[in-house]
């Protein structure tokens, strides 16, 4: 019997951006065409996260 | 494009919806599967892009071990998705082992006291407020994250990565554990004069996946 997650809390963007765009399996090569410019990306995302902001409801 | 969401150990992984609506296919080398949606555009990283891709990795975390993988990759073809995993097969075997039945559980600290400091007026007064924020942050960091670390199976943190922000801290807990990491996790913070702790998650295994630089 499968268990997923569920996650009650609300998801903040803070939370959400460090996790997503710093956490993560990482892969680098040429193979890979991954979403470039990340890290400045990350910068001026969060320069944008001015308090806390609710992305959206955890419940599922 | 193909976007990669995650790898993990073979699951049935049920059609799960995706980005733009898009489903959500396995693609197995050897005992890792890949978790993609093909045909795709790489997605710029908007709040609506970044929940898609969490809900997607939520939504296929079952009892199998899975690691999220960054936001934004995209490969060209199924091979090169088979080449990634059998190029990193064995250390990803190993993360795996790592966070199997567990999950993430994030605490961030946030100054109690919100008060805008008054503007440095010397390259002294901004160098004497900035090693005050850091020793309030170290303060907070010393009673908080040992006593959670030690609920945990590994533990990472960051101390005043922003300086709103005196501690944001990842842990890996056993999921039968949460609910009293949680709740020590609550009690920590009340306690606290200086800050409060945000808890968030659970979390699929971000601050896991690959190993901690020294």
């Amino acid at each position: 019997m499968t268990e997923t997650l569920v996650r009650q809390r609300e998801v903040t963007l803070v939370d959400l951006v460090d996790r997503l765009l710093g956490g993560g399996v990482v892969i680098t090569g040429d193979i890979t065409l991954a979403v470039a410019d990340v890290d400045l990306v990350q910068v001026s995302l969060r320069a944008l996260i001015a308090s806390v902001d609710t992305v959206a409801e955890g419940a599922r | 494009m193909i976007y990669v969401y995650a790898i993990g150990e073979a699951t049935s992984g049920e059609g799960a919806t995706g980005l733009d609506g898009r489903p959500v296919e396995p693609v197995t080398e050897g005992r890792l599967t890949a978790f993609v949606t093909r045909d795709i555009e790489a997605p710029s990283p908007d709040p609506g892009s970044l929940l898609a891709h969490d809900e997607v990795v939520m939504s296929l975390m079952t009892n199998a071990a899975l690691l999220p993988m960054r936001f934004g990759t995209v490969l060209r073809t199924d091979a090169d998705v088979r080449a990634v995993i059998r190029d990193r097969t064995s250390e990803l075997m190993r993360t795996l082992d790592r966070v199997r039945g567990r999950v993430e559980l994030g605490v961030r600290a946030v100054w109690r006291d919100d008060r805008a400091e008054p503007p440095a007026e010397t390259g002294g007064d901004f160098l004497r407020a900035k090693l005050r924020r850091r020793s309030r942050a170290r303060l907070v960091a010393d009673e908080v994250h040992p006593r959670l670390a030690r609920l945990a199976a590994e533990a990472r943190c960051s101390l005043l990565p922003r300086d709103d922000t005196p501690l944001v801290a990842a842990y890996l807990v056993e999921r039968a554990r949460c609910a009293r990491f949680e709740a020590d996790a609550a009690a920590l913070g009340e306690q606290h004069p200086d800050a409060e702790l945000v808890v968030s998650g659970p979390w699929p295994p971000y601050s896991f996946s690959e190993p901690a630089h020294a």
